[in-house]
């Protein structure tokens, strides 16, 4: 889900860097540090829209530099365990389909629970590969690279640099879309 | 015997099904992809060249599913008429355009507090403005 | 105190008493002797009872000394040192009574502290020479106690137990506490021999140890037990042994734990069929076995397992001599043990001849050994096997069924075995606060979250409207760790260790997971699973080097680590090619973070960017390094070699964003600015140039002799200042050292 959120940001400046264009090192600053980041709190940072309170410097004892704490508006996308996205696949595997989800990357996988205690191993092989498309056991359609799914997440792990996801398609409604 | 096991603190679990967004996003405003669409497609400041900002663009691009900003706010406009519609239950039935009340319902659990009519009525209205969008 | 003279390495003080006691010993001896016959077991437990008691009623009669009647001791106790002890503390009355209710007889009482010694030594003498007699007489009967004692089990008191009720011998408050002390681990068992010695040696001095006993537990290494009034004479007691860290903490044991401390527990070492084992020698030394029959004695138990038949033996020359060969083959694989693999009845024919094999109903039987199903099925002694600890892995298991020909062999293998298995380990594994699911028994299907652990029963907060808060008791081995799809999760033992990754479904005990490093699936068993809220840094990091580090192999190789294992990488070098390296064929990581590389248009190419190859394969990715200016190791996950890193020339590659050069090269380092470091550099490049020169000290890079100091008549060469000192790399030993300006002085 994407959102638009009130953010801060801050941001150390050097005095060789006091003057008149300050306000635009500070801002070009802002969107270099943190258009395309993701943290686990917020999610990727898209964005930003607009830039709210750029801050006033605090020079700082000791080395002199000025801390500006930043308040600005942004565009943020994160997901959320239980929603349905649509997604764009991007690589499909034996082991399932990775889908982009905007800057998330989702696995879901195809594996197909058989009555339980039928082997460890059978699902391995009881799935049909078209090159390196797959049929889902499910619902006989056909999932290859561009292929646009509607899936639900169902597991994230967020890092310090990305977010990963797992999702399903195995529910009602959800599975490629036209 | 030696160490003692401490029960591991149990995080609240977030649940997009239930609406528990975490803190930082229960209450957060929602962006359609139409609307991300229009604010990155129309942003003065040159684009970041960053996976993410290029990722998301084609994403917006290929999903958003009303292409101007008018018809974007009357999609707005029209769920705003429910009010038991939280801002992510708006902004999930305008990116995924269910058909039915039923699809909705399914692909949005939290909507069960819908009565099934009235959404079916909003979930017509948007497929009629989604057909019609210049 | 149950099973205490097991562990007991030594008592401290009252030698003296059992020597008097052993006098006593002599007089009463026959018809003590006659009765042992009839109940070791109660014997057993009656001297314990005396341990007991010693403790507890010496502190009443202090001071009279008293010889106590050891006629019951068993005949394995004179191994044991010494019990009894000095202790100045009042209790026990109650247990006192008891005592002398089974008629102890007192007194011999009045040597000398002086004589003891003598009479000490001589009743020694005695007593080891009524004990020759002794074992001459009956031997069998010290078998027996022998094999009784081995036999016994931590509820010894259990039993028809006439004179003492066992909560009588358990600790109370009044006894005096256990003290866990750390020490160097490996090193307990001397530890506690240096303490018996020294509380021998202090004995008769003004400060005899205060300690009561002590002992360790092979099963808790690093970690000695003290019996003891209070923490102070265990420190008094501890001081000047090395190697043992009071200062660590001498830890108060509770009272209800002291027991369990000394329990034994009995290994249970049953072996039924279809129980995993593993070989502990020879050819097949760490295979997995499965026990198919047992003979009746128990010895030897029939085991199936996938053979390690050498197809390729060395001494082809003498095709008639099976025999031969087979000692042949076998010598050869003490050096080189052949792959496991199915017996493969044309293969071995080819290679042995078709005489080496004979074939019934539906085995073969090739050198002496029976083969069924491609497994091979042999008698082995249990001695040679191991029994606990098997852990089967699941490739193992899953080698097992898939059979000989590759396909599913259902039917060969029963998986409730398999979830027997891991079940057993699983007890152990469980931790408070643990998801679980109950999946036999009449809570099956209960799951909640574990809330405490006790022996083999865990209480369980079941999740559910019914149970409203109410907490159920289950046996562990009921329950199983519970993950759904998408769990984060971390594998804890196993060739996976320390995997982490996302749950992507979940058959009964088996989880697959989707590796957060690898981007394959893994499946485990549940047990050996926790759910993680870190990604798995372990995973990545071997030594010093972590995935994705451009590192140098030899003077001409570098390479890019794509994949670490536990102890070694994959490493993809400039030319493409993979290389298995450990961390000690690497010599130095690279920072490539300066490198500078042009694409193909003669942009410059930095670390992070995303580009795409001109020619060839045209594949996308993102820079990870480039070297020599000339390749460059790209990343994308979509391409599933080598991790998706792969190498290219820098100069066929394309930045995928169309970037205004100039722009982003101002952003970047205004995104890097730090500009009291840079030195304002990049600022100068916005128009400012007068700022760019400011902050650097024209010291830095003086040559400079020092004048004064530890360090005077060194020279060096300052490479930063800081107010008044400056850090002075010197030219001997590379050496950086921070010193006062004041002391340097300029050299040409």
């Amino acid at each position: 889900m994407f959102f638009i959120k009130e953010l801060s940001h801050t941001i150390l400046l050097h005095p060789s860097y006091f003057g008149p264009r300050m306000l635009q090192y500070l801002e070009s600053k802002l969107y270099a540090d943190v258009e395309g980041t993701c943290s686990g709190q917020f999610g990727y940072i898209i964005a930003v829209v607009s830039i709210l309170d750029i801050g006033k410097g605090m020079v700082l004892s000791g080395s002199g530099q000025a801390e500006f704490i930043t308040r600005y508006r942004a565009i943020v996308f994160k997901p959320f365990k239980g929603e349905v996205v649509d997604g764009v696949v991007n690589n499909v595997n034996k082991m399932g389909f990775f889908a982009d989800v905007g800057p998330l990357t989702v696995f879901v996988s195809h594996q197909v629970r058989h009555s339980p205690l039928v082997s460890i191993t059978s699902f391995r092989i009881t799935n049909l590969f078209l090159g390196p498309s797959l049929l889902t056991a499910s619902s006989p359609q056909i999932i290859e690279k561009n292929t646009k799914v509607r899936l639900k997440i169902v597991g994230t792990r967020v890092d310090a640099t990305e977010i990963f996801a797992i999702g399903t398609i195995k529910e009602d409604h959800l599975g490629v879309i036209d | 015997m030696t160490t003692r096991l401490k029960p591991r603190s149990q995080v609240e679990d977030e649940d997009a099904s239930a609406l528990k967004l975490g803190a930082e996003f229960n209450n957060a405003g929602c962006l359609l992809i139409s609307e991300v669409k229009y604010l990155l497609e129309n942003r003065d400041k040159e684009a970041p060249d960053t996976a993410v900002y290029n990722k998301t663009l084609e994403y917006v691009k290929t999903f958003a599913k009303f292409n101007t900003t008018d018809s974007a706010s009357a999609v707005r406009e029209t769920l705003r008429r429910e009010p038991a519609l939280t801002q992510f239950e708006t902004a999930q039935i305008a990116n995924l355009c269910p058909a039915d009340s039923d699809e909705a319902k399914s692909v949005i659990p939290s909507l069960v507090k819908v009565d099934d009519d009235r959404l079916q009525t909003l979930l017509d209205e948007i497929q009629t403005m989604r057909r019609f969008q210049s | 105190m149950s099973d205490v003279e097991d562990d007991f390495q030594q008592h401290s003080g009252g030698l003296d008493e059992e020597h008097e006691e052993e006098e006593e010993e002599e007089v009463e001896h026959p018809p003590k002797k006659d009765r042992r016959r009839y109940d070791d077991d109660e014997e057993d437990e009656d001297e314990e009872d005396e341990e007991d008691d010693e403790d507890e009623d010496e502190g009443v009669d202090r001071g009279r000394k008293r010889a106590k009647h050891r006629h019951r001791r068993n005949a394995v106790n004179r191994f044991l040192d010494v019990e009894a002890e000095v202790d100045e503390d009042e209790e026990e009355e109650e247990e006192e009574d008891e005592e002398f209710g089974r008629g102890f007889i007192d007194e011999v009482g009045g040597d000398a502290d002086g004589e003891e010694d003598v009479v000490a030594r001589r009743d020694h003498a005695r007593l080891d020479r009524r004990q020759r007699e002794l074992n001459d007489q009956d031997l069998a009967k010290i078998a027996a106690d022998f094999s009784e004692r081995a036999r016994r089990t931590s509820v010894r008191y259990s039993g028809d137990m006439n004179e003492i009720p066992q909560r009588l011998l358990m600790p109370s408050v009044h006894d005096a506490n256990l003290w866990q002390v750390r020490v160097k681990p490996g090193k307990e068992r001397d530890l506690v021999f240096s303490l018996m010695r020294k509380a021998i040696d202090l004995e008769f001095s003004n400060r005899p140890l205060q300690i009561l006993s002590a002992f360790q537990r092979d099963s808790l290494p690093g970690m000695i037990y003290v019996e003891a009034r209070s923490a102070k004479q265990v420190n008094e007691a501890c001081t000047g042994l090395v190697g043992i860290y009071p200062s660590r903490g001498i830890i108060l044991v509770p009272i209800e734990e002291m027991a369990s401390l000394l329990q034994i527990k009995k290994q249970d070492l049953t072996v039924t069929p279809g129980t995993w084992v593993r070989i502990r020698r020879g050819k097949y030394q760490g295979d997995l076995a499965q026990v198919m029959d047992i003979t009746e004695n128990g010895e030897e138990v029939g085991l199936k397992f996938i053979p390690r038949i050498d197809l390729n033996p060395r001494d082809d020359a003498s095709a008639d001599g099976k025999k031969r060969k087979k000692a042949g083959s076998t010598q050869a694989s003490f050096s080189m043990r052949p792959p496991q693999r199915f017996f493969n009845f044309e293969e071995v024919v080819k290679v042995y001849g078709r005489k080496a094999v004979s074939k019934r109903n539906q085995q073969f039987v090739f050198q002496n050994d029976t083969y069924k199903n491609g497994f091979i099925e042999k008698d082995f002694r249990l001695t040679a096997l191991q029994l606990d600890n098997v852990n089967p892995t699941l490739d193992e298991i899953t080698q097992f069924t898939r059979g000989k020909d590759g396909t599913e062999n259902e039917a060969n293998v029963d998986l409730s075995i398999i979830a027997e298995a891991s079940r057993k380990a699983a007890i152990s594994v469980l931790q408070p606060g643990d998801h679980v699911e109950v999946f036999e028994g009449e809570q099956s299907g209960v799951h909640g979250t574990v809330h405490s652990i006790e022996q083999d029963v865990v209480t369980i907060q079941p999740v559910g409207v019914e149970f409203d808060g109410q907490r159920v008791q289950i046996p562990a081995r009921s329950v199983r760790k519970r993950f759904k799809p998408g769990d984060h999760v971390k594998v804890m033992t196993g060739q996976n260790a320390d995997e982490t990754g996302l749950v992507v479904s979940v058959m009964e005990s088996v989880v697959t997971f989707l590796s957060d490093m690898s981007m394959q699936e893994v499946s485990v068993f549940s047990k050996d699973l926790r759910e993680a809220a870190e990604v798995g840094t372990g995973t990545n990091i071997v030594g010093n080097y972590e995935l994705h580090d451009l590192v140098q192999l030899d003077l001409q190789t570098c390479g890019v680590i794509f994949k670490t294992e536990r102890d070694s990488f994959r490493v993809l070098d400039q030319n493409g090619q993979v290389r298995l390296v450990q961390p000690h064929q690497i010599s130095m990581r690279r920072d490539s973070s300066r490198a500078i590389a042009t694409d193909s248009e003669g942009h410059e190419l930095r670390i992070g960017d995303n580009v795409k190859e001109v020619d060839g394969e045209s594949r996308k990715g993102r820079v990870l390094h480039t070297h020599q200016s000339f390749f460059a190791f790209l990343h994308n996950r979509d391409y599933p070699d080598n991790g998706g890193v792969f190498v290219t020339r820098a100069r066929s590659l394309v930045s995928l964003a169309p970037k205004g050069n100039v722009m982003k090269l101002g952003s970047a380092d205004l995104s890097k600015m730090d500009p009291s470091r840079s030195g304002g550099a990049g600022g100068g490049m916005v128009g400012s140039g007068m700022m760019g020169r400011g902050p650097r000290d024209r010291l830095i890079g003086m040559n400079v002799v020092v004048i004064k100091g530890p360090t005077k008549g060194y020279l060096g060469t300052i490479k930063d200042t800081n107010g008044p000192v400056a850090r002075v790399e010197l030219l001997t030993g590379n050496k950086v050292i921070t010193i006062d300006k004041l002391k340097l002085h300029h050299k040409k």
